[in-house]
């Protein structure tokens, strides 16, 4: 049994949607995260699991355990056994390092000796054994954050929430927190639920992501499944650039394009002769030639634009009536109106749902 | 932000005309040009503000002979050991009253599902749109132990043989103040919740911490500085008032100072010495006020990083129809009721006659633009002064404020530091400044209407200064650059940039100013002469003559009230949601 289940769970405020049926199992021990842009309803589900939110329908249990669900009492926040990062740290800037942290375990009504022992340990855990008795206001940003979570981890939560923990970091110190994080996380082995809008972080965090938007899940897939065979087109233009094609099927592993061309394609998926698709096809992986090599799958086109950026080349190819974008590594360079040859793999292309009329 | 405050060129004017930058080998009077901007509005404010408390200050140590401590040892008398009793009692309850219902409703109205929350809001600001005078009269009107309408509806409704409230009492003067000044109150502490990291407090719930104990230890600790300014401010507001001291006071035989450094001088034979000394020890004790506000505030160092708005707040449950009742219960009283008040009596027949449906009249109405000798008069006075000091006051502290914020000119933080020095000095102080300062020549301003436009312009140099300092920081600084980049002349850069980019800021303190002169009494009192009345002037001589006066009093009140009530709420609604 999941550790974590979401069913059906639904929230309203007012006639806005926030979260339009979310249905999810976490495995104990697994880092997930929610993967979307501002108002995909990711913090609201996040807020929702962790009790700051009721639900307007839906259940949540964990551990087995029925913490939502209509109708009956809602188990309150602090009743939870969870830890929660927050994206401003709120670590409270009238109490010590040291206070902070053991303000958990008090509540839980410990004694002295095993408040002290815990709070050492977790600060030493997050690198800061020795500021126990700073104010909040002499720490910088990162430091605060290692408090904060700290804090969360202090009294062995059942689950660690962390909502966009690192938005509030410089570039350089995220990236270093990130690996921290997946490090901590898999020390202590706990359960933990992160949200952010940073398809990198996400990727580079998680055991598994549910890309959301307009309060619904996608996608849910390991970071290289959600990046190599997105399922639908939202979630191919969240990660990464993508570009779309509108085709048919013509049998069950080739697509006829609207120019004609017909393409291979070695997905996963089999396809429904005569029905409406979408394909999608990375920028990098697609192959730009000057000459004609006559394989399958190649498509003829002329550079629209081109741009040098040092660690690559990015064109747009101007295919019939659609424009391509390819990145290459800099090699040989195409200048606008060159007449080129295009070579789209059959196994990078994606098959993403039929088109939606 | 760093880089421009490191920045040690003035960012616009007075030398972008390409000279170079200020040397020490530089001419003299270059350097003193240079400077005008600070040095020219510093001679001002010496000439109007220092000069004449420094004045006071000096004077209270001379008598008729020469120097003296003399004045000062009247303070060992039992008469001002009594006043000095009043003054603190009346500011100490008052503001404790104040900033406890300040808060609470500040808290119900900004975290909770409070029901109907916005009218609350509006009407929790509602008593800074009653001049406090008038408040004073309707509290008299309605709380008196005979004739009171509030105690005869309260004993018909109970079947009471005896009235259950005196307002003129202590506690009836503490309750009055306290119900016109918890807005202050209110605004200081709505701020701060507003702007209190919400995530603070599910961080608390997280940690296994319930909603009560989040209260009492998270969100409590985190506004007490707000709290304890927002006390130390309706206690300097208290102490320094004259309306209700000089009103409810005079009946209840409740001395307390700005009262009595009025009577001092008004009533016959003057005793100057006292009137200084009594001066000199209230000006000391709110500027300690006022410096310990200002320290509680620039020592906050809760400043959080302000996380995303989250829509949901504090959900009161079950108790929330109990605080709505609550919330309810307490501005009909302590709002709505002086307004009631005040309209009924200025509708009666005579002061106690029973208001019906048959009787009422607008006799007074026509009596006071009619019959008596000065009312209209004092309403041009009032507007007159009112609009001057609003119009001169913006004008100034726009341009002090572009020198104290955007010049690198040396003095330019003492200028800052005097324009908004007045907030600590008392009305009643400020007037007897001015009245030792320019009774004789070669300024003899006394019996003129200007010494009241001085009076005014002094008491709101701070309003209408932070209102432009507020304004301003809100205009990027490259606005300015960009017209300086573009060769325009510091003038017109303030006319043509500056001043249209602030004005809804300036606007602002126009109002805040039109308002506080409309119904400025204490220094008004102690500083007309005939031909030079105000409107809150004929107000208070009305209540002098008596009770068969109070009803053309209430009458001029409602009026006075009307032209007052809603700038002042759209200002002060405008300001907690600027977050200023």
């Amino acid at each position: 049994m999941a550790h974590v289940e979401l069913r059906k769970l639904r929230k309203l405020y007012g006639k806005t949607v926030a979260v339009d049926g979310v249905d999810l199992d976490i495995g104990k021990g697994e880092f997930m995260t929610f993967l979307g842009p501002s108002g995909c309803g990711k913090t609201t589900t996040l807020r929702m699991i962790a009790g700051l939110i009721e639900p307007t329908e839906g259940e949540i249990s964990v551990g087995g355990k029925l913490l939502s669900s209509p109708g009956t009492k809602v188990v309150p926040p602090e009743k939870r056994n969870m830890g929660m990062v927050f994206q401003s740290y709120a670590v409270w800037p009238h109490m010590t390092v040291f206070e902070n942290v053991a303000f958990p375990l008090r509540n839980l009504k410990k004694s002295k000796e095993e408040i002290g022992k815990r709070v050492r340990a977790a600060l030493e855990l997050v690198k800061l054994d020795g500021l126990e008795d700073r104010y909040p206001s002499n720490l910088s940003g990162g430091q605060q954050q290692r408090v904060a979570l700290a804090r969360a981890m202090a009294i062995e939560p059942d689950i660690l929430l962390f909502d966009e923990p690192l938005s509030n970091l410089d570039a350089k110190l995220r990236e270093e927190m990130r690996f921290e994080l997946k490090e901590i996380q898999r020390r202590i082995g706990v359960t933990s639920i992160y949200v952010t809008h940073d398809q990198a972080e996400a990727m580079a965090i998680s055991d598994r992501i549910a890309v959301m938007s307009h309060g619904q899940i996608k996608q849910i897939g390991k970071p290289r499944e959600i990046y190599d065979s997105p399922e639908d087109p939202f979630t191919a233009e969240f990660i990464g650039l993508a570009n779309f094609f509108p085709g048919k099927a013509t049998s069950e592993k080739t697509v006829c394009l609207a120019g004609r061309e017909e393409l291979e394609i070695d997905g996963c998926r089999e396809l429904n002769m005569g029905a409406d698709v979408i394909l999608s096809i990375r920028p990098h992986n697609i192959k730009i030639y000057k000459e004609v090599n006559k394989t399958r799958n190649e498509l003829q086109g002329i550079v629209a634009k081109g741009a040098y950026l040092g660690d690559k080349v990015d064109y747009r190819v101007r295919v019939g009536d659609s424009i391509l974008r390819i990145q290459t590594p800099p090699g040989e360079v195409f200048t606008e109106g060159t007449k080129v040859c295009l070579h789209l793999p059959a196994e990078k292309i994606s098959v993403i749902s039929a088109a939606r009329a | 932000m760093a880089e421009r405050a490191n920045r040690t060129t003035p960012l616009w004017g007075w030398n972008n005309n390409g000279l170079p930058l200020a040397t020490a080998a530089e001419a003299p009077l270059r350097r003193l040009s240079r400077s005008l901007p600070v040095v020219l509005p510093l001679f001002v404010l010496a000439v109007l503000v220092v000069y004449p408390v420094a004045g006071l200050v000096g004077s209270s140590f001379f008598d008729d002979k020469g120097l003296t401590i003399g004045n000062y040892t009247q303070l060992l008398s039992p008469r001002f050991f009594k006043i000095m009793i009043n003054t603190v009692t009346l500011g100490f309850g008052s503001a404790f009253v104040a900033t406890a219902a300040g808060t609470i409703f500040a808290w119900l109205c900004v975290c909770t599902d409070l029901p109907f929350k916005r009218v609350f809001t509006i009407l929790h600001i509602a008593p800074y749109g009653l001049p406090t005078i008038a408040a004073a009269l309707a509290w008299i009107f309605l709380l008196t132990p005979k004739a009171g309408l509030f105690n005869r509806f309260l004993m018909w409704l109970f079947g009471l043989q005896s009235a259950p409230f005196n307002i003129l009492t202590m506690p009836g003067m503490i309750w009055a103040l306290a119900a016109h000044l918890y807005p202050w109150a209110f605004l200081l502490t709505s701020a701060a919740f507003a702007t209190m990291d919400r995530s603070l407090e599910d961080a608390a719930r997280m940690s296994g911490a319930d909603q009560f104990k989040t209260f009492r230890k998270i969100t409590i600790p985190l506004v007490a500085p707000s709290i304890a300014a927002a006390f130390m401010l309706v206690f300097t507001i208290s102490i320094e008032q004259f309306s209700i001291g000089g009103t409810i006071g005079v009946l209840a035989r409740i001395p307390i100072l700005p009262v009595e450094i009025y009577r001092s001088i008004a009533v016959y034979p003057p005793d100057w010495g006292f009137a200084t000394t009594l001066s000199v020890v209230l000006l000391l004790i709110t500027s300690l006020l006022i410096y310990g506000q200002n320290k509680i505030l620039a020592g906050k160092s809760f400043v959080t990083v302000t996380g995303k708005e989250t829509m949901e707040r504090t959900t009161l449950g079950k108790w929330r129809w109990v605080a709505f009742a609550i919330s309810s219960l307490f501005v009909s009283i302590a709002v709505l009721l002086p307004y009631i008040g005040m309209i009924m009596v200025s509708l009666s027949p005579s002061l106690g006659a029973d208001l019906t449906l048959s009787n009422f009249t607008f006799k007074h109405y026509v009596y006071i633009f009619t019959e008596h000798p000065f009312v209209f008069r004092a309403i041009g006075n009032s507007l007159f002064l009112a609009i001057s000091a609003a119009t001169l006051l913006a004008l100034f502290t726009l341009a002090a404020a572009v020198v104290v914020k955007r010049s690198q000119i040396p003095g330019r933080g003492l200028l800052g530091y005097l324009t908004r020095w007045p907030i600590a000095i008392p009305g009643s102080v400020i007037a007897v400044s001015l009245l030792y300062t320019y009774i004789r020549p070669p300024l003899q301003l006394i019996g003129t209407i200007w010494i009241l436009l001085l009076a005014y312009l002094i008491r709101n140099l701070p309003y209408a200064y932070s209102a432009a300092y507020a304004g301003l920081s809100r205009v990027d600084p490259a606005l300015e650059e960009a017209a300086r980049i573009h060769s325009t002349p510091p003038g017109r850069t303030f006319f043509r940039i500056i001043v249209p980019l602030t004005i809804p800021s300036v606007m602002a303190g126009w109002v805040i100013v039109f308002i506080n002169a409309l119904r400025e009494l204490p220094a008004s009192l102690l500083l007309f002469s005939s031909g030079n009345e105000t409107i809150s002037v004929a107000i208070y001589e009305m209540f002098e003559e008596g009770a068969f006066q109070l009803t053309n009093a209430a009458a001029l009140m409602t009026l006075l009230s009307l032209v007052t009530i809603l700038p002042a709420i759209i200002i002060k609604l405008r300001s907690r949601e600027s977050g200023h």
